[in-house]
């Protein structure tokens, strides 16, 4: 260390000379630190230094308002003044206030940033700058006069700093002080601030309204924990001691301990109003802390969850009623499922009963017609006219028409009893076994039959053999009367499903009567002219709709039919 | 082969009309055939089995074949059918069956009971004519062929 010490002698071995020296030493360290902190201020990128010549005219712009303004100085040197940057709206606000306060006229330019230093008066303020992207930020600014050796102003020193920070938490601290004290103020929450031992501090309306007590019932008289339902206070405090494995008393410490452990609680839980009454709450806990985080207090907010509690409950008695109803219902349908089985067995057994009665009665007297009819015309035809013998080729043909009339429509009811065993099989193969049963290649006709690229069929191939002998018999019959028959049998794609197709340049029928043409005994041809008892496709189409599958015509008379069927391959039936 | 003039028929069958149109169609088929007429299933059972007005035939004197209709007054045709098939003496007789209907299930039933042959009758009084003489004839030949190879 080389500290001077000064002793009276040294002092007064000390000159003039030396005294004046210390003082310009002590003048240039001030002149030096005052510099520095010049420097320090110019340099810093946390204030934006602007220094503007007398009349306003931008002389330094540091590193700082570049920053903050997005200008660069070469920018605004000598070019611009600090009003040029500034809100323009406000450079009138603060022109028009400063006019009034000073009773003379202030333009709303420089002078209006300016004037109150300009008189010597200390000038902070906060102002809207605009950056060189036209954002804007709100700024804090004190203005320095700054002046020769004489005192005239040759400048200003506007020193700013951003203030959105603290606008920004102005506005959330307003924000929560608005929604504290909305909270605070709401009858739907109820607010109870304690002491640190549980003592009531703070007791708001919600919780007057909602606990039935006034706050000076309350407050500074009563602990938090004797408007709560002790049984379950007792069993908080439990559970709680088991959680932490620490001993928990029932009393206010239940309430809290987590909240005091700086564990977010809510919970629900039992509250007793002051009449006795009691209603479901579900209660946030948070601990009060001093500055030196010591806890002093606790905020207990609690809502009324009555509400949701019954609509849970009424929702649980719902679906209870809803499951037993559903119940009720299934046995009931399980019931009256067995009764229509019973029922539809029976029905069944009758159809069945009916359809062989038939079978079996209906075509003896036929038999007993024709066959008399016959015998007659063997034993006596030669006595007979001629016309006598032809009312008995009627009445044989009659009679023979009524059997196979039945026969087809036993076959057809048939249909309905006999199930269908599915498999995949050759779709080619079965039409080539149903033109063969039909006669092929009919040498006696000119059939021209074109048989495309078939995919293989799933389905019961008995019945399925059924479809395509009377879908080609169909052909077969219908294309009798052209020179040339040509039937095509094919498949193509419907709708994503392959469809399997079969068309003739026969007769055709009108389209206007499709509808019905798969019904039982409808026929669209006189008898004459194309025999048949019109069971044909019925017989068809109920095959394909127990397979699942569609079955349509597409025709034109004169110009030939084409009929469409699907399976589709995944009916499981 | 033997002389076909000379076979025993049991024609089992009660409808009037049927009865007659089936003896007209067997003497149509064959003028000298014995034909022997059960009008139900217990007669029937009667002539086979030597039994009731029938005591005095010797049960060895089988018929050359069977007409047997399946629906009878008093024992069924499939009762009688069973019957026969089931005794080792009578199972030998060839049995055809006459019926009005195709139903699946008196076919299927008839063939597990061992039925020979079977007849839809039909309608048409030809065609009808026509399968008696066939089937009656070819089982009454065979029965008769297989009787002489004895």
């Amino acid at each position: 260390m080389n500290l001077i010490r000064p002793s009276s002698e040294e002092d007064s071995r000390l000159g003039v000379r030396d005294h004046a020296l210390i003082a310009e030493t002590r003048r240039k360290n001030a002149v030096l630190k005052a510099g520095a902190l010049q420097n320090a201020i110019l340099s810093s990128p946390n204030f934006s230094s602007i220094a503007t010549d007398e009349e306003g005219v931008i002389q330094i712009f540091n590193v700082g308002a570049e920053a903050m303004l997005g200008y660069a100085a070469s920018d605004v040197v000598n070019q611009i003044t600090p009003a040029e940057i500034s809100d323009p709206r406000e450079l009138i606000e603060r022109a028009a206030a400063l006019s009034a306060e000073f009773d003379t006229l202030i333009t709303p330019g420089f002078e209006a940033l300016v004037f109150k230093a300009s008189r010597g008066i200390e000038d902070i303020y906060e102002l809207t700058y605009i950056r060189k992207d036209q954002s804007h930020f709100p700024a804090i600014v004190s203005v320095t006069a700054l002046r020769d050796e004489l005192g005239v102003i040759i400048g200003y020193l506007l020193i700013g700093t951003d203030n959105s920070a603290r606008k920004r938490a102005e506005e959330a601290l307003l924000k929560a002080n608005a929604l504290q004290s909305a909270i605070f103020s709401s009858t739907q929450f109820s607010c109870i601030a304690t002491d640190d031992k549980g003592v009531i501090q703070l007791f708001n309306v919600g919780a007057e309204r909602m606990l039935g007590y006034a706050a000076s019932d309350v407050v500074n008289k009563t602990t938090a924990v004797s408007m709560h339902d002790p049984q379950e206070v007792v069993s908080r405090a439990n559970a709680l001691s088991v959680e932490f494995a620490t001993p928990i008393a029932p009393g206010f410490e239940a309430l809290v301990f987590k909240a005091s452990r700086g564990i977010d609680d809510i919970y629900e839980l039992t509250k007793v109003r002051k009449d006795g009454s009691r209603f479901p709450a579900i209660v946030s806990v948070t601990a009060l802390h001093d500055a030196g985080a010591q806890i002093i207090g606790y905020l207990l907010i609690g809502t009324d969850n009555s509400a949701r509690k019954r609509a849970e409950e009424a929702l649980l008695k719902a679906s209870t009623a809803q499951d037993a109803l559903v119940r009720q219902l299934n046995a009931d349908l399980e019931v009256r499922v067995g009764e229509r089985t019973l029922q539809l067995e029976s029905a069944n057994k009758e159809l069945e009963a009916f359809s062989y009665s038939v079978s079996h009665d209906l075509r003896t007297p036929l038999r007993a017609i024709d066959g008399f009819s016959q015998v007659v015309l063997e034993l006596y035809g030669p006595q007979l006219p001629e016309d006598g013998r032809r009312y008995l080729g009627t009445i044989r043909a009659g009679a023979q028409r009524m059997g196979a009339l039945i026969d087809d429509l036993l076959a057809f009811a048939r249909l309905n009893r006999q199930p269908i065993k599915k498999r995949s099989f050759d779709t080619s193969k079965l039409i080539n076994e149903a033109l063969e049963e039909l006669g092929y290649p009919w040498p006696d006709r000119k059939i021209d039959i074109q048989i495309g690229n078939l995919p293989q069929s799933v389905g019961d191939p008995a019945l399925l053999k059924q479809v395509w002998l009377n879908l080609i018999s169909n052909a077969l019959k219908y294309t009798r009367k052209r020179e040339a028959a040509q039937v095509e049998i094919g498949s193509v794609n419907v709708d994503g499903t392959d469809a399997f197709f079969i068309r003739d340049n026969g007769t055709g029928f009108d389209m206007r009567y499709a509808g019905k043409l798969f019904a039982v005994f409808q026929r669209f041809h006189r008898a004459e002219d194309y025999e048949g008892t019109g069971v044909g496709l019925a017989i068809v189409q109920r095959i394909i709709h127990r397979h699942g599958g569609r079955i349509w015509a597409d025709a034109a008379i004169d110009r030939g039919a084409t009929f469409y069927f699907t399976l589709p391959e995944d009916s499981q039936k | 082969m033997s002389d076909l003039n000379s076979l025993d028929i049991l024609l089992v069958e009660d409808n009037p009309q049927d009865l007659e149109l089936a003896l007209l169609a067997l003497r149509q088929a064959n003028p000298h055939l014995r034909i022997h007429i059960a009008r139900d299933g217990a007669e029937a059972l009667d002539y086979i089995f030597c039994e009731g007005s029938c005591a005095g035939r010797l049960i060895t004197d089988l018929p050359s074949v069977m007409l047997l209709d399946l629906k009878l007054p008093k024992v069924d045709g499939l009762d009688v059918l069973r019957r026969i098939k089931s005794d080792s003496r009578t199972a030998v007789i060839p049995v055809v069956m006459l019926t009005s209907s195709n139903e699946q299930r008196d076919l299927l039933e008839s063939y597990k009971l061992g039925v020979n042959s079977y007849i839809v009758k039909p309608v048409n009084f030809e065609r009808y004519t026509e399968a008696v003489r066939e089937l009656g004839l070819y089982w009454m030949a065979l029965n008769q062929h297989i009787n002489s190879r004895k």
